[in-house]
Formats: C-alpha cells, sequence, structure tokens
C-alpha cells in the first residue's frame, strides 16, 4: 500500500509552524499533542455540526474556533499561537465547502468510521513526524553540535529527505 | 417550500450567532481561570520557555 502523496505535503506544510519554536524535545511533545488532540475535536466537532452553520459562514466558523484554541491555549500556557496553523494545514476543509464531494456525504453514513479512522491515523502520523525531526534535532544539533540542524536550513534539508524517501517509497502488492 | 427554506437559514444564522458568543464567553472565562492558574510558581516554571 503507497501512503498518499496529499498526507505528506499536508503534514509538511503542518510542521513549517514548529520550525519557528525553538523547542527541545520535551516541549515538541507538549506542542504536537495539543496541535493533534485540537485536530481531531475539530474535526469531530465540525463533522457532526457543520450543517447546523449557514453554508456561506463555514469557512469564518472554522477560522474563529481555531482563533479562539489559539487565544485560550496562550492563556494558559503563554505558547504562541502560531502552532494553530498546524492545526489549519492539517484539516481537510474540504467538507465544509459547499462545492465539494466530501461535504455532500450525509453525517450519519458508514463513510463516517472510515473518514475518522483515516483522521486518526492523519494525527499518529504527525505526532511521529514531528517528535522524528525533533530527535534528529537534538542528536545531529545538540549531542553532536552540528549549527546547521539548529536552524531551519538542517531542518528544511531533513523535510527534503523525508519527502524524497516518501515518494520513492517501495510499491508492496 | 420557500418558507421553510427562510426558516432553516434564518437558525442557521442564529446557531452562528449563539456559537459566537459561547467562543466568546467561554474565552472570558478561560482568561480568568488562567490568571487563577497562573498564580502556581510550579505551573509558571514548568511552562517557562
Amino acid at each position: 500500500m503507497k501512503i498518499p502523496d496529499s498526507l505528506l505535503s499536508r503534514i509538511i506544510f503542518a510542521y513549517l509552524p514548529f520550525m519557528v519554536y525553538a523547542f527541545d524535545l520535551e516541549k515538541a511533545w507538549i506542542a504536537v499533542l495539543c496541535v493533534v488532540a485540537v485536530f481531531w475535536l475539530t474535526v469531530f466537532f465540525f463533522w457532526f455540526t457543520r450543517n447546523l452553520f449557514p453554508e456561506k459562514l463555514r469557512s469564518e466558523v472554522f477560522f474563529f474556533w481555531l482563533l479562539a484554541w489559539a487565544q485560550a491555549v496562550w492563556y494558559f500556557t503563554k505558547l504562541q499561537p502560531l502552532w494553530a496553523l498546524s492545526v489549519f494545514f492539517l484539516i481537510p476543509t474540504s467538507f465544509l465547502e459547499p462545492s465539494q464531494k466530501a461535504s455532500r456525504v450525509r453525517v450519519f453514513s458508514r463513510v463516517v468510521p472510515r473518514y475518522f479512522w483515516e483522521r486518526f491515523l492523519a494525527g499518529f502520523g504527525f505526532i511521529g513526524f514531528v517528535i522524528v525531526m525533533a530527535l534528529v534535532q537534538e542528536v545531529l544539533g545538540r549531542q553532536f553540535g552540528m549549527m546547521s540542524f539548529q536552524r531551519p536550513a538542517g531542518i528544511l534539508l531533513l523535510l527534503s529527505l523525508a519527502a524524497f524517501l516518501w515518494k520513492n517509497q517501495p510499491y508492496q502488492r | 417550500m420557500n418558507i421553510k427554506k427562510t426558516v432553516l437559514t434564518m437558525l442557521q444564522y442564529l446557531f452562528f450567532v449563539l456559537f459566537v458568543a459561547v467562543l466568546l464567553i467561554t474565552l472570558s472565562g478561560a482568561k480568568m481561570l488562567s490568571q487563577e492558574v497562573l498564580k502556581n510558581e510550579w505551573y509558571r516554571e514548568l511552562i517557562r520557555p
């Protein structure tokens, strides 16, 4: 089974805001858990409530929702709200747009468990990706003292390596 | 049929207004709660960048 490319691009985009933070491994864990928890909650919340909002305002509602979470987390942790961008990039907003196919799937249909399962796995994929990046940064940047891995240049190199490996993953029958 | 659609749309807009109001009220509650939580020394130490 080949993992779809759209998931990789989504994960890489979602990782970009993390480059702004100077996290150590522990703080990266906390931040990524926060991102993924809000991501799962958002998917769950909007899947069931999307039809209750006016069609024209669904994107705005999503935007307000994200802003509120970013603000609330800032109150409690003083974490700069850039992490909300990660949630934004991870969310497939297609089910909020009336013209998209996903938005026409009924709220309670047989597709829903599979849909949630895919989102659940996407969250785990993102956690794994961020932790691997933080580990490599920790080992190469701090333990081995390679300066480039303490800066975005090294991270971009890792991102391109991940994209290359993903693009060339072997097919299985 | 049109009346039904209009009423539904109005209800949707009402829900939207309620949703925004709940968000704002929750946020102000979160702000007050966070001020209490941030009084703890160990917690401030935990979240220090």
